[in-house]
C-alpha cells in the first residue's frame, strides 16, 4: 500500500471559526476511505481542501508526494461528485460526461463516453437532456463525468443523501463494486454511520474539526476510542465503572454488573485506576426467556420499554444499580415471544463485549 | 360584478390614451380632434425625411445600446458576487446599489449636471447621458440578473473547474450559457428604459438632443403633433415587442435551469 494523499498539521480558519484542527491523515492508493461525522464537523471542508476548492490556513496537503499548495482544482489529479451532482442542465448526458475531455484532445471522446456510461449502467442515455433525469440517474452521470478523466482520487460529497432509502442502499452496493472495478481511491463524505460502515475500508470519524478516531469499520464499531465516537457509531449502553487494577488484564467494578475482568485490548485508550465508563452494544446483551439455557452471566431486570421493528425487538430493561435502562436488541426468532412492559426478566451479558472508555 | 367593472374601467383609463396614438397617427388632419377626417400614412412618411429627427433617434439608439451593454456588465458582476460570495456588509452594499431605483430622476439629473459641468468641467455629450443612464439602469439589470444567478447551483462552476476548466473557463462554459437568457433580458430592459428616458437626457444632453428631448421640442409646434403621434406609435409597438422578448427569454432561462417560476417584472 502506497500513500496517495498526505495531510500534515492541516488547519483551516474562517475568521474566528476553526473548521479544521491539526489534521494528520494518510490515505492509501486504491482505498475506499470515508470521512464521517455530524454536520459542521469539518468533513466537507476537508474534502474540499483535497479537491482544491479551499486553501489551508496552515499545514501540508500532498497528493502523490507533491505539495498541492497553490495548485487549483483544475490542475489536481482529483475529481469530485458533488452533493447536488451539479449536472450541467444546458448539456445532454453525453456532453456532461465528455465535459472534462475538452482539455484532453488525445482521448477518443465517443468511445470514452460510451465506456463511462456503460460503467455506471446508463447505456443509451447519451442523448437525453440532463434536466430530464431522475435523482439516481443524475448521480450516475456525475460519477461517469468524474471517472472518465481517470483521476487518482474520486471525491464524493454526501452523494447518496438526496436519494430515498431503497435507492441509497442499492447505490451503496454499486459504488463498492465500481470502486473495486476501477481501483481508484474513493474518499466519501457522509453523516450516515451505517453508510460509512458498509462501504469503507477505513473511516475517519470527525468532531469539531478534529479526527476522533481513524480505523476500519469493525474496529470502529467494536473498539470505539472514546465516548463521543461510541455515541456516534451505532447504539451503545454506557455504565459507570471503577477500575481497580491495570496490568495484563483490567479488573474493574461495573455498576449493576459487579466485578469484571477484561482484556487490556478492550480499553482502546490507556486507562488508569479510578472512575471510568464502560460501553456495551445492545446486540451483545440478550434476554433469557423461560426454558432457555446460557453459560453467560445473568442479571435480573424489569422491562421498561418495548420497540418492535419486525425483524428485531428493542427492549429497555431496568436493572438495579444502573441509572439508565439497558437497551437490548433481540432477534425475533420463531418461538420467542415479545415481552410486555413490566415483565420481570433475566439479561445475559459477556465481559468480552465490554469496552472501557475514558 | 362591481370588481369586474372596476377592473375594466381601470384598464381603459390606463391604455386608452396610448390607444389614441395610432388613431391620430393615421388621421388625415393636423388638429388632434374627433371626428377623424380620413386615413393617411403621410405622417410616417414625414418621419423618414426629417434629418434632425434621424440624428436624435441615432443619438438615442447609440445611448440605449451602450447603456444596455454597460449596465448589464455591471449587473453581472454585482449579481454574481451577491449570489455566490459572502462578504462583509453585503446587505448594505447591495442596498446602496439598488438605491437609484427609487431616487427621483430629477435629483439625479441635477446633481450629475453639477458634477459633470461644475466640478469636472467636462462638456455635455452622449457619453454623459450614457453614464447617467447606466446609473439608473444598473439596479434593474441587477434585479433581473439576481434571479438568474441565484437560481444557479454554486457547485456548477466548481464542477466545471474540477473537470479541468480555469475559473474564467468555468464561467464561460457553464455559468454564461445558463444565465444568458437573463443577460439578454437585462439588456433589453436597460435598452428600453434608456431609449425613452427624458429628464436626465434633457439635463445632460449636449448640442444634439436625444429622441424624447427632440419630441418634447416638437410639441411647441402644433402642426408637428401628428408626426409625434406617428413616432409614438412606432415606439410603443417597439417597447411592447422588446419587453415581451425579454420576458419570454427570462422564463425560458428559468425553465432551462430547471427551477420554479418566481420574480421578474412582468
Amino acid at each position: 500500500m502506497t500513500a496517495l494523499i498526505t495531510l500534515e498539521g492541516v488547519n483551516k480558519h474562517y475568521g474566528d471559526y476553526h473548521a479544521l484542527r491539526d489534521i494528520d491523515l494518510t490515505i492509501n492508493e486504491g482505498e475506499f476511505f470515508s470521512l464521517l461525522g455530524p454536520s459542521g464537523c469539518g468533513k466537507t471542508t476537508l474534502l474540499r481542501t483535497i479537491a482544491g476548492f479551499e486553501s489551508v490556513s496552515s499545514g501540508l496537503v500532498a497528493i502523490l508526494g507533491q505539495d498541492m499548495a497553490g495548485i487549483p482544482a483544475n490542475l489536481r489529479p482529483t475529481n469530485m461528485v458533488f452533493q447536488s451532482y451539479a449536472i450541467f442542465p444546458h448539456l445532454s448526458v453525453a456532453e456532461n460526461v465528455a465535459f472534462g475531455l475538452r482539455k484532453r484532445p488525445d482521448v477518443n471522446k465517443k468511445t470514452a463516453v460510451a465506456d463511462a456510461l456503460a460503467m455506471v449502467g446508463l447505456v443509451g442515455y447519451g442523448d437525453r437532456a440532463a434536466h430530464a433525469l431522475s435523482g439516481g440517474q443524475r448521480q450516475r452521470v456525475a460519477l461517469a463525468r468524474a471517472l472518465i478523466l481517470k483521476p487518482k482520487v474520486l471525491l464524493l460529497d454526501e452523494p447518496l443523501s438526496a436519494l430515498d432509502k431503497k435507492m441509497r442502499e442499492q447505490m451503496q452496493v454499486e459504488l463498492i463494486k465500481l470502486q473495486r472495478q476501477v481501483g481508484i481511491t474513493f474518499i466519501l463524505v457522509t453523516h450516515d454511520q451505517e453508510e460509512a460502515l458498509v462501504m469503507s475500508d477505513r473511516i475517519a470519524v470527525m468532531f469539531e474539526g478534529r479526527i476522533g478516531q481513524l480505523a476500519d469499520a469493525e474496529t470502529l464499531y467494536r473498539r470505539p476510542r472514546n465516548r463521543q465516537v461510541a455515541e456516534f457509531i451505532g447504539k451503545m449502553n454506557f455504565l459507570q465503572a471503577d477500575v481497580a487494577s491495570v496490568s495484563e488484564r483490567i479488573d474493574l467494578h461495573v455498576a449493576g454488573l459487579g466485578a469484571v475482568s477484561i482484556d487490556i485490548e478492550q480499553a482502546p485508550e490507556r486507562v488508569d485506576t479510578g472512575a471510568a465508563v464502560v460501553g456495551i452494544r445492545p446486540e451483545t446483551l440478550s434476554i433469557i426467556f423461560d426454558g432457555e439455557m446460557t453459560t453467560q452471566k445473568l442479571v435480573d431486570g424489569v422491562v421498561d420499554e418495548v420497540v418492535y421493528y419486525g425483524d428485531m425487538t428493542y427492549y429497555d430493561v431496568r436493572i438495579a444499580g444502573i441509572d439508565k435502562p439497558l437497551n437490548i436488541a433481540m432477534k425475533n426468532v420463531i418461538g420467542r415471544p415479545v415481552l410486555e412492559v413490566g415483565a420481570a426478566t433475566r439479561v445475559a451479558w459477556d465481559a468480552r463485549a465490554l469496552v472501557l472508555l475514558k | 360584478m362591481k370588481l369586474r367593472i372596476y377592473a375594466i374601467a381601470y384598464l381603459i383609463f390606463l391604455y386608452a390614451p396610448i390607444a389614441l396614438l395610432p388613431v391620430f397617427a393615421f388621421n388625415d388632419a393636423t388638429i388632434i380632434a374627433f371626428p377623424l377626417s380620413g386615413f393617411t400614412t403621410d405622417w410616417f412618411g414625414e418621419l423618414l425625411t426629417n434629418k434632425s429627427l434621424h440624428t436624435a433617434v441615432g443619438n438615442s439608439l447609440f445611448i440605449a445600446i451602450m447603456t444596455a451593454i454597460l449596465s448589464t456588465l455591471l449587473g453581472i458582476c454585482a449579481a454574481r458576487a451577491g449570489a455566490m460570495y459572502r462578504f462583509p456588509v453585503k446587505a448594505g452594499i447591495m442596498g446602496f446599489i439598488m438605491l437609484p431605483l427609487v431616487l427621483p430622476e430629477i435629483i439625479v439629473a441635477v446633481s450629475l449636471l453639477i458634477v459633470v459641468v461644475q466640478i469636472f468641467g467636462w462638456g455635455l455629450s452622449n457619453w454623459t447621458i450614457i453614464a447617467a443612464h447606466v446609473l439608473i439602469c444598473t439596479p434593474f439589470c441587477i434585479a433581473i440578473l439576481n434571479g438568474a444567478f441565484q437560481n444557479l447551483d454554486p457547485s456548477m462552476e466548481e464542477a466545471a473547474m474540477d473537470l479541468g476548466e480555469s475559473r474564467f473557463g468555468a464561467f464561460r462554459t457553464v455559468t454564461l450559457p445558463l444565465v444568458m437568457p437573463g443577460i439578454i433580458s437585462s439588456m433589453l430592459i436597460a435598452f428600453t428604459i434608456s431609449l425613452d428616458e427624458f429628464i436626465i437626457a434633457f439635463f445632460l444632453s449636449g448640442v444634439s438632443p436625444t429622441m424624447p428631448v427632440y419630441i418634447w421640442g416638437l410639441l411647441r409646434f402644433p402642426a408637428s403633433l401628428p408626426v409625434v403621434m406617428a413616432l409614438g406609435t412606432i415606439l410603443v409597438a417597439l417597447s411592447i415587442i422588446l419587453l415581451t422578448i425579454a420576458e419570454i427569454l427570462r422564463r425560458r432561462g428559468m425553465a432551462r435551469a430547471g427551477v420554479a417560476e418566481k420574480g421578474g417584472f412582468l
